[in-house]
Protein backbone atom coordinates (compact mmCIF):
# COMPACT_ATOMS: atom_id res chain seq x y z
CA UNK A 1 0.00 0.00 0.00
CA UNK A 2 1.21 3.47 -0.83
CA UNK A 3 1.09 5.36 2.48
CA UNK A 4 0.85 8.91 1.16
CA UNK A 5 -1.67 8.18 -1.60
CA UNK A 6 -3.72 6.15 0.84
CA UNK A 7 -3.81 9.00 3.37
CA UNK A 8 -4.70 11.53 0.66
CA UNK A 9 -7.58 9.32 -0.47
CA UNK A 10 -8.71 8.95 3.13
CA UNK A 11 -8.51 12.71 3.63
CA UNK A 12 -10.56 13.36 0.50
CA UNK A 13 -13.22 10.76 1.23
CA UNK A 14 -13.70 11.62 4.89
CA UNK A 15 -14.26 15.35 4.37
CA UNK A 16 -16.45 15.67 1.24
CA UNK A 17 -18.08 18.92 2.33
CA UNK A 18 -15.02 20.68 3.68
CA UNK A 19 -13.02 23.03 1.52
CA UNK A 20 -9.97 21.50 -0.11
CA UNK A 21 -8.75 24.54 -2.03
CA UNK A 22 -9.06 28.30 -1.90
CA UNK A 23 -7.84 29.57 -5.26
CA UNK A 24 -8.07 33.17 -6.43
CA UNK A 25 -10.96 33.94 -4.07
CA UNK A 26 -12.98 30.79 -4.92
CA UNK A 27 -13.30 27.73 -2.69
CA UNK A 28 -13.63 24.11 -3.84
CA UNK A 29 -14.81 21.24 -1.67
CA UNK A 30 -13.11 17.88 -1.36
CA UNK A 31 -16.06 16.43 -3.25
CA UNK A 32 -15.46 18.78 -6.17
CA UNK A 33 -11.76 17.96 -6.10
CA UNK A 34 -12.46 14.26 -5.97
CA UNK A 35 -14.79 14.46 -8.99
CA UNK A 36 -12.22 16.40 -10.97
CA UNK A 37 -9.47 13.92 -10.14
CA UNK A 38 -11.73 10.98 -11.03
CA UNK A 39 -12.67 12.58 -14.33
CA UNK A 40 -9.05 13.18 -15.30
CA UNK A 41 -8.02 9.64 -14.34
CA UNK A 42 -10.75 8.36 -16.63
CA UNK A 43 -9.51 10.55 -19.49
CA UNK A 44 -5.98 9.25 -18.99
CA UNK A 45 -7.33 5.69 -19.09
CA UNK A 46 -9.33 6.40 -22.26
CA UNK A 47 -6.19 7.73 -23.92
CA UNK A 48 -4.22 4.52 -23.93
CA UNK A 49 -4.10 4.04 -20.15
CA UNK A 50 -0.36 4.67 -19.87
CA UNK A 51 1.59 3.40 -16.86
CA UNK A 52 4.91 4.66 -15.57
CA UNK A 53 5.13 7.36 -18.23
CA UNK A 54 5.80 11.05 -17.88
CA UNK A 55 2.69 13.18 -18.22
CA UNK A 56 3.03 16.93 -18.55
CA UNK A 57 0.87 19.37 -16.61
CA UNK A 58 0.62 22.96 -17.78
CA UNK A 59 0.84 24.95 -14.55
CA UNK A 60 -1.90 27.42 -13.80
CA UNK A 61 -3.42 28.62 -10.58
CA UNK A 62 -6.66 26.64 -10.77
CA UNK A 63 -8.38 23.50 -9.48
CA UNK A 64 -7.77 21.63 -12.75
CA UNK A 65 -3.98 21.94 -12.36
CA UNK A 66 -3.97 20.58 -8.80
CA UNK A 67 -6.45 17.83 -9.70
CA UNK A 68 -4.24 16.87 -12.66
CA UNK A 69 -1.29 16.45 -10.35
CA UNK A 70 -3.26 14.03 -8.15
CA UNK A 71 -4.69 12.19 -11.16
CA UNK A 72 -1.23 11.54 -12.57
CA UNK A 73 -0.03 10.21 -9.20
CA UNK A 74 -3.08 7.98 -8.66
CA UNK A 75 -2.90 6.61 -12.21
CA UNK A 76 0.62 5.35 -11.55
CA UNK A 77 2.36 7.88 -13.78
CA UNK A 78 4.98 10.56 -13.33
CA UNK A 79 4.09 14.23 -13.33
CA UNK A 80 6.29 16.83 -14.96
CA UNK A 81 5.33 20.48 -14.68
CA UNK A 82 5.40 22.68 -17.76
CA UNK A 83 5.47 26.31 -16.76
CA UNK A 84 3.87 28.55 -19.41
CA UNK A 85 6.19 31.37 -18.32
CA UNK A 86 9.25 29.34 -19.22
CA UNK A 87 10.91 29.90 -22.56
CA UNK A 88 9.36 27.58 -25.15
CA UNK A 89 12.71 25.95 -25.79
CA UNK A 90 13.13 24.93 -22.17
CA UNK A 91 9.71 23.29 -22.09
CA UNK A 92 10.43 21.50 -25.34
CA UNK A 93 13.74 20.19 -24.00
CA UNK A 94 11.88 18.86 -20.95
CA UNK A 95 9.17 17.25 -23.10
CA UNK A 96 11.71 15.61 -25.38
CA UNK A 97 13.96 14.31 -22.63
CA UNK A 98 11.02 12.73 -20.78
CA UNK A 99 9.49 11.33 -24.00
CA UNK A 100 6.30 13.03 -23.01
CA UNK A 101 3.32 12.02 -25.10
CA UNK A 102 0.48 13.28 -22.99
CA UNK A 103 -0.11 16.77 -21.64
CA UNK A 104 -2.90 17.87 -19.29
CA UNK A 105 -3.98 21.46 -19.58
CA UNK A 106 -6.88 23.55 -18.38
CA UNK A 107 -6.72 25.18 -21.72
CA UNK A 108 -5.90 28.85 -21.57
CA UNK A 109 -2.14 29.00 -21.91
CA UNK A 110 -1.42 25.67 -23.60
CA UNK A 111 -0.75 26.75 -27.15
CA UNK A 112 2.89 27.61 -26.93
CA UNK A 113 3.67 24.44 -24.99
CA UNK A 114 1.68 21.53 -26.27
CA UNK A 115 2.47 21.66 -29.96
CA UNK A 116 4.79 18.66 -29.86
CA UNK A 117 2.68 16.46 -27.58
CA UNK A 118 0.60 13.80 -29.29
CA UNK A 119 -2.21 13.78 -26.78
CA UNK A 120 -3.55 16.89 -25.16
CA UNK A 121 -6.27 16.44 -22.55
CA UNK A 122 -8.31 19.49 -21.73
CA UNK A 123 -9.17 19.27 -18.07
CA UNK A 124 -11.65 22.14 -17.85
CA UNK A 125 -14.48 20.37 -19.65
CA UNK A 126 -14.35 16.70 -18.89
CA UNK A 127 -16.93 14.35 -20.37
CA UNK A 128 -17.44 12.52 -17.14
CA UNK A 129 -16.70 13.53 -13.61
CA UNK A 130 -16.87 10.82 -11.01
CA UNK A 131 -15.86 10.67 -7.41
CA UNK A 132 -12.93 8.63 -6.27
CA UNK A 133 -14.24 5.68 -4.36
CA UNK A 134 -12.49 2.41 -4.85
CA UNK A 135 -9.35 3.82 -6.29
CA UNK A 136 -6.37 1.57 -5.98
CA UNK A 137 -3.45 3.02 -4.09
CA UNK A 138 -1.25 0.09 -5.07
CA UNK A 139 1.17 2.27 -6.99
CA UNK A 140 4.56 0.60 -7.34
CA UNK A 141 7.04 1.97 -4.80
CA UNK A 142 9.81 2.21 -7.35
CA UNK A 143 7.84 4.10 -9.95
CA UNK A 144 8.62 7.79 -10.27
CA UNK A 145 6.09 10.20 -8.72
CA UNK A 146 7.48 13.38 -10.24
CA UNK A 147 10.51 14.82 -11.96
CA UNK A 148 11.63 18.32 -10.99
CA UNK A 149 13.88 20.10 -13.43
CA UNK A 150 16.48 22.37 -11.89
CA UNK A 151 18.87 24.61 -13.73
CA UNK A 152 22.02 22.77 -14.72
CA UNK A 153 25.38 24.48 -14.80
CA UNK A 154 25.67 23.77 -18.53
CA UNK A 155 22.34 25.44 -19.22
CA UNK A 156 20.61 22.10 -19.90
CA UNK A 157 17.96 21.50 -17.21
CA UNK A 158 18.77 18.64 -14.82
CA UNK A 159 15.89 16.29 -13.99
CA UNK A 160 15.50 15.04 -10.43
CA UNK A 161 13.24 11.94 -10.41
CA UNK A 162 11.58 11.26 -7.05
CA UNK A 163 10.04 7.81 -6.57
CA UNK A 164 7.01 6.92 -4.44
CA UNK A 165 9.46 5.24 -2.09
CA UNK A 166 11.37 8.55 -1.71
CA UNK A 167 8.14 10.47 -1.26
CA UNK A 168 6.71 8.06 1.33
CA UNK A 169 9.95 8.12 3.32
CA UNK A 170 9.71 11.92 3.32
CA UNK A 171 6.04 11.83 4.31
CA UNK A 172 6.69 9.50 7.22
CA UNK A 173 9.50 11.73 8.50
CA UNK A 174 7.44 14.90 7.99
CA UNK A 175 4.59 13.48 10.12
CA UNK A 176 7.21 12.62 12.70
CA UNK A 177 8.02 16.35 13.13
CA UNK A 178 4.79 16.45 15.11
CA UNK A 179 2.96 19.47 13.69
CA UNK A 180 -0.33 19.75 15.56
CA UNK A 181 -2.67 20.16 12.60
CA UNK A 182 -6.06 18.82 11.55
CA UNK A 183 -8.98 19.34 9.16
CA UNK A 184 -9.69 22.76 10.69
CA UNK A 185 -6.35 24.19 9.59
CA UNK A 186 -5.80 26.69 6.78
CA UNK A 187 -2.51 26.20 5.00
CA UNK A 188 -0.51 28.22 2.48
CA UNK A 189 0.83 26.94 -0.85
CA UNK A 190 2.89 29.74 -2.39
CA UNK A 191 5.45 27.81 -4.44
CA UNK A 192 5.67 27.28 -8.18
CA UNK A 193 4.73 23.70 -8.96
CA UNK A 194 8.07 23.19 -10.68
CA UNK A 195 9.73 23.77 -7.31
CA UNK A 196 9.55 20.80 -4.94
CA UNK A 197 8.38 22.70 -1.83
CA UNK A 198 5.03 22.85 -3.63
CA UNK A 199 4.72 19.06 -3.27
CA UNK A 200 4.47 19.08 0.52
CA UNK A 201 2.50 22.34 0.61
CA UNK A 202 -0.10 20.68 -1.64
CA UNK A 203 -0.18 17.01 -0.66
CA UNK A 204 0.23 17.20 3.11
CA UNK A 205 -2.89 19.33 3.84
CA UNK A 206 -4.96 16.88 1.77
CA UNK A 207 -4.04 14.04 4.12
CA UNK A 208 -5.53 16.10 6.96
CA UNK A 209 -8.65 17.23 5.17
CA UNK A 210 -7.42 20.82 5.66
CA UNK A 211 -7.84 23.72 3.23
CA UNK A 212 -5.01 24.83 0.92
CA UNK A 213 -4.70 28.52 0.03
CA UNK A 214 -2.83 29.00 -3.23
CA UNK A 215 -0.99 31.98 -4.65
CA UNK A 216 -0.94 32.77 -8.37
CA UNK A 217 2.49 32.69 -9.95
CA UNK A 218 2.29 35.63 -12.31
CA UNK A 219 1.12 38.17 -9.78
CA UNK A 220 2.49 40.35 -7.02
CA UNK A 221 3.20 37.53 -4.59
CA UNK A 222 4.17 39.20 -1.34
CA UNK A 223 0.99 41.22 -1.07
CA UNK A 224 -1.06 38.13 -1.98
CA UNK A 225 0.63 36.05 0.71
CA UNK A 226 0.11 38.77 3.30
CA UNK A 227 -3.52 39.16 2.26
CA UNK A 228 -4.15 35.42 2.69
CA UNK A 229 -2.28 35.23 5.99
CA UNK A 230 -4.20 38.12 7.49
CA UNK A 231 -7.65 38.02 5.87
CA UNK A 232 -8.06 34.24 5.77
CA UNK A 233 -6.30 33.79 9.11
CA UNK A 234 -4.02 31.04 7.88
CA UNK A 235 -2.65 28.74 10.57
CA UNK A 236 0.27 27.16 8.73
CA UNK A 237 2.60 28.74 6.20
CA UNK A 238 5.90 27.71 4.70
CA UNK A 239 7.52 30.58 2.88
CA UNK A 240 10.82 31.52 1.28
CA UNK A 241 12.65 33.92 3.61
CA UNK A 242 13.15 36.43 0.76
CA UNK A 243 9.42 37.11 1.02
CA UNK A 244 10.02 38.53 4.49
CA UNK A 245 12.62 40.95 3.20
CA UNK A 246 9.95 42.35 0.84
CA UNK A 247 7.56 42.77 3.75
CA UNK A 248 10.17 44.18 6.13
CA UNK A 249 9.25 47.88 5.64
CA UNK A 250 5.70 47.04 6.77
CA UNK A 251 6.32 44.75 9.76
CA UNK A 252 4.69 47.23 12.15
CA UNK A 253 1.39 46.86 10.25
CA UNK A 254 1.38 43.06 10.25
CA UNK A 255 -0.40 41.12 12.99
CA UNK A 256 -1.02 37.40 12.53
CA UNK A 257 -2.11 35.93 15.88
CA UNK A 258 -3.76 32.88 14.27
CA UNK A 259 -0.60 31.56 12.66
CA UNK A 260 0.52 28.39 14.48
CA UNK A 261 3.58 27.50 12.43
CA UNK A 262 5.91 29.43 10.17
CA UNK A 263 8.10 27.15 8.07
CA UNK A 264 11.08 28.58 6.24
CA UNK A 265 12.41 26.82 3.20
CA UNK A 266 14.26 27.27 -0.08
CA UNK A 267 17.19 29.32 1.18
CA UNK A 268 19.16 30.33 4.26
CA UNK A 269 17.12 32.16 6.89
CA UNK A 270 18.47 35.33 8.37
CA UNK A 271 17.71 35.23 12.10
CA UNK A 272 17.75 38.98 12.62
CA UNK A 273 15.05 39.50 10.00
CA UNK A 274 13.01 36.67 11.52
CA UNK A 275 13.41 38.10 14.97
CA UNK A 276 11.98 41.40 13.74
CA UNK A 277 9.12 39.47 12.13
CA UNK A 278 8.45 37.34 15.20
CA UNK A 279 6.48 40.13 16.88
CA UNK A 280 4.01 39.90 13.96
CA UNK A 281 3.45 36.19 14.68
CA UNK A 282 3.16 36.03 18.49
CA UNK A 283 1.72 32.49 18.58
CA UNK A 284 3.71 30.80 15.86
CA UNK A 285 6.47 28.30 16.20
CA UNK A 286 9.25 28.85 13.67
CA UNK A 287 10.69 25.85 11.84
CA UNK A 288 13.70 26.13 9.57
CA UNK A 289 13.42 23.39 6.96
CA UNK A 290 16.40 22.38 4.88
CA UNK A 291 16.82 19.99 2.01
CA UNK A 292 17.99 19.61 -1.56
CA UNK A 293 15.46 18.48 -4.21
CA UNK A 294 17.60 15.35 -4.68
CA UNK A 295 16.80 14.26 -1.10
CA UNK A 296 13.03 14.86 -1.46
CA UNK A 297 11.95 18.32 -0.27
CA UNK A 298 13.39 18.55 3.26
CA UNK A 299 15.78 16.33 5.18
CA UNK A 300 16.64 18.35 8.29
CA UNK A 301 14.63 20.63 10.56
CA UNK A 302 15.35 23.20 13.23
CA UNK A 303 12.57 24.36 15.53
CA UNK A 304 13.51 27.73 16.97
CA UNK A 305 13.54 28.04 20.74
CA UNK A 306 13.76 31.77 21.32
CA UNK A 307 15.63 31.29 24.61
CA UNK A 308 18.63 29.88 22.78
CA UNK A 309 18.89 30.28 19.04
CA UNK A 310 21.55 28.48 17.05
CA UNK A 311 22.97 30.58 14.24
CA UNK A 312 26.11 30.82 12.17
CA UNK A 313 27.01 34.13 10.48
CA UNK A 314 23.48 35.29 11.25
CA UNK A 315 21.87 32.31 9.50
CA UNK A 316 19.59 29.92 11.41
CA UNK A 317 21.00 26.44 11.98
CA UNK A 318 19.42 23.71 9.86
CA UNK A 319 19.11 21.50 12.89
CA UNK A 320 18.69 17.77 13.02
CA UNK A 321 18.31 15.07 10.36
CA UNK A 322 14.86 13.71 9.57
CA UNK A 323 13.94 10.27 10.85
CA UNK A 324 15.62 7.73 8.53
CA UNK A 325 18.15 10.24 7.24
CA UNK A 326 21.79 9.79 8.08
CA UNK A 327 23.86 12.96 7.83
CA UNK A 328 27.63 13.14 7.69
CA UNK A 329 29.97 16.05 7.31
CA UNK A 330 33.13 15.22 5.43
CA UNK A 331 36.36 16.73 4.17
CA UNK A 332 37.49 16.70 0.55
CA UNK A 333 38.83 13.13 0.98
CA UNK A 334 35.40 12.02 2.32
CA UNK A 335 36.81 11.47 5.81
CA UNK A 336 34.48 12.63 8.57
CA UNK A 337 35.03 16.03 10.14
CA UNK A 338 35.43 16.62 13.86
CA UNK A 339 32.78 18.47 15.82
CA UNK A 340 33.00 22.13 14.84
CA UNK A 341 35.03 21.39 11.73
CA UNK A 342 33.48 22.55 8.45
CA UNK A 343 32.96 20.22 5.54
CA UNK A 344 30.44 19.12 2.95
CA UNK A 345 27.11 17.76 4.17
CA UNK A 346 26.28 14.25 2.92
CA UNK A 347 22.88 12.60 3.39
CA UNK A 348 21.66 9.03 2.93
CA UNK A 349 18.39 7.18 3.37
CA UNK A 350 15.22 6.32 1.52
CA UNK A 351 14.57 9.95 0.62
CA UNK A 352 17.60 10.13 -1.68
CA UNK A 353 16.95 9.93 -5.43
CA UNK A 354 18.48 7.07 -7.42
CA UNK A 355 20.16 9.43 -9.86
CA UNK A 356 19.45 12.29 -12.24
CA UNK A 357 17.15 11.65 -15.18
CA UNK A 358 19.24 10.21 -18.03
CA UNK A 359 22.42 11.75 -16.71
CA UNK A 360 24.72 9.13 -15.32
CA UNK A 361 27.74 11.38 -15.39
CA UNK A 362 26.13 14.00 -13.16
CA UNK A 363 24.68 11.29 -10.90
CA UNK A 364 28.13 9.81 -10.35
CA UNK A 365 29.42 13.23 -9.34
CA UNK A 366 26.88 13.63 -6.55
CA UNK A 367 26.21 10.08 -5.35
CA UNK A 368 29.07 8.47 -3.43
CA UNK A 369 29.29 5.07 -1.82
CA UNK A 370 30.74 4.89 1.66
CA UNK A 371 31.48 1.82 3.78
CA UNK A 372 29.43 2.19 6.97
CA UNK A 373 29.45 -0.72 9.44
CA UNK A 374 30.69 -3.08 6.73
CA UNK A 375 27.81 -2.06 4.50
CA UNK A 376 28.00 0.03 1.35
CA UNK A 377 25.69 3.02 1.69
CA UNK A 378 24.97 5.63 -0.96
CA UNK A 379 25.26 9.25 0.14
CA UNK A 380 24.16 12.35 -1.73
CA UNK A 381 26.70 15.18 -1.75
CA UNK A 382 24.68 18.31 -1.05
CA UNK A 383 27.40 20.79 -2.00
CA UNK A 384 26.51 22.63 1.21
CA UNK A 385 29.17 23.59 3.69
CA UNK A 386 28.15 22.70 7.27
CA UNK A 387 29.44 21.67 10.65
CA UNK A 388 28.13 19.73 13.64
CA UNK A 389 27.80 21.66 16.90
CA UNK A 390 28.40 20.09 20.32
CA UNK A 391 24.70 19.24 20.59
CA UNK A 392 24.75 17.42 17.19
CA UNK A 393 22.91 20.36 15.65
CA UNK A 394 23.92 21.03 12.03
CA UNK A 395 24.98 24.57 11.19
CA UNK A 396 24.78 25.76 7.60
CA UNK A 397 27.73 27.88 6.42
CA UNK A 398 26.83 28.45 2.77
CA UNK A 399 27.29 26.74 -0.56
CA UNK A 400 30.59 24.94 -1.03
CA UNK A 401 30.98 26.90 -4.26
CA UNK A 402 30.83 30.14 -2.28
CA UNK A 403 34.07 29.21 -0.65
CA UNK A 404 36.85 30.75 -2.70
CA UNK A 405 40.59 31.14 -2.50
CA UNK A 406 41.76 34.74 -2.39
CA UNK A 407 45.50 35.27 -2.36
CA UNK A 408 45.84 31.75 -1.04
CA UNK A 409 43.37 32.29 1.79
CA UNK A 410 40.16 30.30 1.97
CA UNK A 411 37.32 32.78 2.13
CA UNK A 412 33.65 32.16 2.84
CA UNK A 413 31.56 34.68 0.99
CA UNK A 414 28.78 34.43 3.60
CA UNK A 415 31.13 35.68 6.25
CA UNK A 416 31.75 38.88 4.31
CA UNK A 417 28.02 39.29 3.64
CA UNK A 418 27.38 38.93 7.34
CA UNK A 419 29.89 41.68 8.11
CA UNK A 420 28.36 43.99 5.49
CA UNK A 421 24.93 43.37 6.98
CA UNK A 422 26.02 44.84 10.29
CA UNK A 423 26.56 48.16 8.51
CA UNK A 424 23.96 47.94 5.76
CA UNK A 425 20.79 46.85 7.55
CA UNK A 426 18.09 48.25 5.25
CA UNK A 427 18.66 46.01 2.24
CA UNK A 428 20.37 42.76 1.36
CA UNK A 429 23.89 42.32 0.13
CA UNK A 430 25.66 39.68 -1.91
CA UNK A 431 29.36 39.06 -2.38
CA UNK A 432 30.52 37.39 -5.57
CA UNK A 433 34.00 36.27 -6.57
CA UNK A 434 35.01 36.70 -10.18
CA UNK A 435 38.29 36.07 -11.94
CA UNK A 436 39.78 39.36 -13.13
CA UNK A 437 41.89 40.06 -16.22
CA UNK A 438 45.00 38.97 -14.35
CA UNK A 439 43.49 35.59 -13.55
CA UNK A 440 43.02 36.37 -9.84
CA UNK A 441 39.79 36.01 -7.89
CA UNK A 442 38.36 39.41 -7.07
CA UNK A 443 35.52 40.12 -4.65
CA UNK A 444 32.50 42.13 -5.77
CA UNK A 445 29.94 43.44 -3.32
CA UNK A 446 26.36 44.05 -4.47
CA UNK A 447 24.33 46.36 -2.23
CA UNK A 448 20.57 46.62 -2.31
CA UNK A 449 18.91 49.97 -1.56
CA UNK A 450 22.15 51.42 -0.18
CA UNK A 451 21.88 55.07 0.76
CA UNK A 452 24.91 55.33 3.02
CA UNK A 453 28.48 56.37 2.39
CA UNK A 454 30.62 53.89 0.44
CA UNK A 455 33.86 55.11 1.96
CA UNK A 456 32.49 54.69 5.46
CA UNK A 457 31.33 51.17 4.60
CA UNK A 458 34.77 50.34 3.27
CA UNK A 459 36.52 51.53 6.39
CA UNK A 460 33.93 49.69 8.52
CA UNK A 461 34.74 46.46 6.70
CA UNK A 462 38.47 47.04 6.98
CA UNK A 463 38.01 47.20 10.74
CA UNK A 464 36.07 43.91 10.77
CA UNK A 465 37.77 41.77 8.15
CA UNK A 466 41.26 40.99 6.94
CA UNK A 467 42.12 43.11 3.94
CA UNK A 468 42.00 40.18 1.50
CA UNK A 469 38.35 39.68 2.46
CA UNK A 470 37.32 43.27 1.76
CA UNK A 471 35.49 43.52 -1.58
CA UNK A 472 37.42 45.44 -4.21
CA UNK A 473 34.40 46.53 -6.23
CA UNK A 474 31.04 47.80 -5.00
CA UNK A 475 27.89 47.70 -7.15
CA UNK A 476 24.45 49.07 -6.39
CA UNK A 477 21.12 47.46 -7.20
CA UNK A 478 17.58 48.57 -6.49
CA UNK A 479 16.52 45.04 -5.68
CA UNK A 480 18.25 41.67 -5.81
CA UNK A 481 17.28 39.58 -8.83
CA UNK A 482 15.70 36.23 -7.91
CA UNK A 483 15.70 32.97 -9.85
CA UNK A 484 12.61 30.81 -10.38
CA UNK A 485 13.07 29.16 -6.98
CA UNK A 486 12.90 32.52 -5.24
CA UNK A 487 16.59 32.53 -4.35
CA UNK A 488 18.95 35.40 -5.11
CA UNK A 489 20.21 34.89 -8.65
CA UNK A 490 23.98 35.05 -8.16
CA UNK A 491 24.68 34.07 -11.74
CA UNK A 492 22.75 37.06 -13.02
CA UNK A 493 24.66 39.36 -10.68
CA UNK A 494 27.93 37.84 -11.80
CA UNK A 495 27.03 38.44 -15.42
CA UNK A 496 26.53 42.15 -14.77
CA UNK A 497 30.21 42.47 -13.76
CA UNK A 498 32.09 43.87 -16.74
CA UNK B 1 -3.43 67.17 -8.36
CA UNK B 2 -5.65 65.93 -11.22
CA UNK B 3 -5.91 62.14 -11.65
CA UNK B 4 -4.81 62.46 -15.27
CA UNK B 5 -1.66 64.29 -14.23
CA UNK B 6 -0.88 61.57 -11.67
CA UNK B 7 -1.53 58.91 -14.30
CA UNK B 8 0.90 60.63 -16.69
CA UNK B 9 3.64 60.91 -14.10
CA UNK B 10 3.07 57.32 -12.93
CA UNK B 11 3.29 56.10 -16.54
CA UNK B 12 6.70 57.73 -16.89
CA UNK B 13 7.86 55.93 -13.76
CA UNK B 14 6.46 52.58 -14.94
CA UNK B 15 8.25 52.96 -18.29
CA UNK B 16 11.51 53.70 -16.52
CA UNK B 17 11.30 50.89 -13.93
CA UNK B 18 10.03 48.24 -16.34
CA UNK B 19 12.52 49.43 -18.96
CA UNK B 20 9.77 49.56 -21.53
CA UNK B 21 9.00 52.96 -23.11
CA UNK B 22 5.66 51.75 -24.48
CA UNK B 23 3.87 50.94 -21.21
CA UNK B 24 0.38 52.40 -21.40
CA UNK B 25 -1.67 52.76 -18.27
CA UNK B 26 -5.29 53.62 -17.76
CA UNK B 27 -7.43 53.45 -14.64
CA UNK B 28 -8.44 49.83 -15.33
CA UNK B 29 -4.94 48.47 -15.92
CA UNK B 30 -3.89 45.67 -13.52
CA UNK B 31 -0.59 43.82 -12.93
CA UNK B 32 -1.82 41.07 -15.26
CA UNK B 33 -1.99 43.50 -18.18
CA UNK B 34 1.58 44.74 -17.95
CA UNK B 35 4.55 42.53 -18.85
CA UNK B 36 7.12 42.42 -16.07
CA UNK B 37 4.86 43.80 -13.33
CA UNK B 38 5.49 41.22 -10.59
CA UNK B 39 6.52 41.11 -6.91
CA UNK B 40 10.01 42.34 -7.60
CA UNK B 41 9.14 45.21 -9.91
CA UNK B 42 6.17 46.13 -7.70
CA UNK B 43 8.51 46.86 -4.81
CA UNK B 44 10.65 49.03 -7.04
CA UNK B 45 7.59 50.74 -8.54
CA UNK B 46 6.12 51.51 -5.13
CA UNK B 47 9.49 52.81 -3.94
CA UNK B 48 9.88 55.08 -6.98
CA UNK B 49 6.32 56.38 -6.72
CA UNK B 50 6.82 57.10 -3.01
CA UNK B 51 9.99 59.01 -3.77
CA UNK B 52 8.51 60.91 -6.72
CA UNK B 53 5.33 62.01 -4.96
CA UNK B 54 6.99 62.24 -1.55
CA UNK B 55 4.43 59.95 0.07
CA UNK B 56 4.41 56.66 1.99
CA UNK B 57 2.05 53.74 1.41
CA UNK B 58 0.84 51.32 4.02
CA UNK B 59 0.94 47.60 3.16
CA UNK B 60 -2.86 47.46 3.56
CA UNK B 61 -3.20 50.20 0.95
CA UNK B 62 -0.88 48.45 -1.51
CA UNK B 63 -2.84 45.26 -1.01
CA UNK B 64 -6.21 46.92 -1.59
CA UNK B 65 -5.15 48.54 -4.85
CA UNK B 66 -6.66 46.37 -7.53
CA UNK B 67 -5.78 48.51 -10.52
CA UNK B 68 -3.95 51.64 -11.62
CA UNK B 69 -7.07 53.74 -10.90
CA UNK B 70 -6.91 52.74 -7.21
CA UNK B 71 -3.22 53.53 -7.19
CA UNK B 72 -3.76 57.03 -8.60
CA UNK B 73 -6.68 57.80 -6.26
CA UNK B 74 -4.49 56.77 -3.35
CA UNK B 75 -1.66 59.01 -4.50
CA UNK B 76 -4.11 61.87 -5.02
CA UNK B 77 -5.38 61.59 -1.43
CA UNK B 78 -1.86 61.54 -0.05
CA UNK B 79 -0.49 64.51 -1.97
CA UNK B 80 -3.53 66.65 -1.23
Amino acid sequence: MNLLLNDILKGMNSHPNRNAFHIDGETYSYQELSKKVGGIIQEIALNGNPQNTCIGIVEEDNLETYASLLAVLFSGNTYVILNPHNPLERNQTIMESTQMEMVLTSGTKEQKITTSAQKVIFTSNLANEQELQNLSTEVDENSIAYIMFTSGSTGVPKGVPISHKNLNAFYEAYIDLGFDLNAEDRMLQMFDLCFDLSVVSTLYPLTLGACIYTVAQDAVKYTQVYELLEDEELTFATIAPSLLSYLQPYFDEIHLPKLKYLGLGAEASNWELLQQFSSCIPNAQIANLYGPTEATIYCTSYFVDSKKVNTYNGMLAIGYPFKNIDAKIVKEDLQECQIGEKGELLVSGDQIMNGYWNNQEKSQEVLVELMIDNKVTTYYRTGDLCYFGEDACIYYCGRKDYQVQIQGFRVELNEIEHAVQKYHTEGRNVVIAKTNALGNQELHLFLEKFTGNELELRSFLERKLPLYMCPKQIHHVNIMPLNTSGKIDRKQLQNTIK
Amino acid sequence: MEINEILNQATTIFCKVLKNPSVELNENTTAHDVDGWDSLSNIILIGELEKHFNIKFKLREIMKMKNVGDLCTNIQKKVA
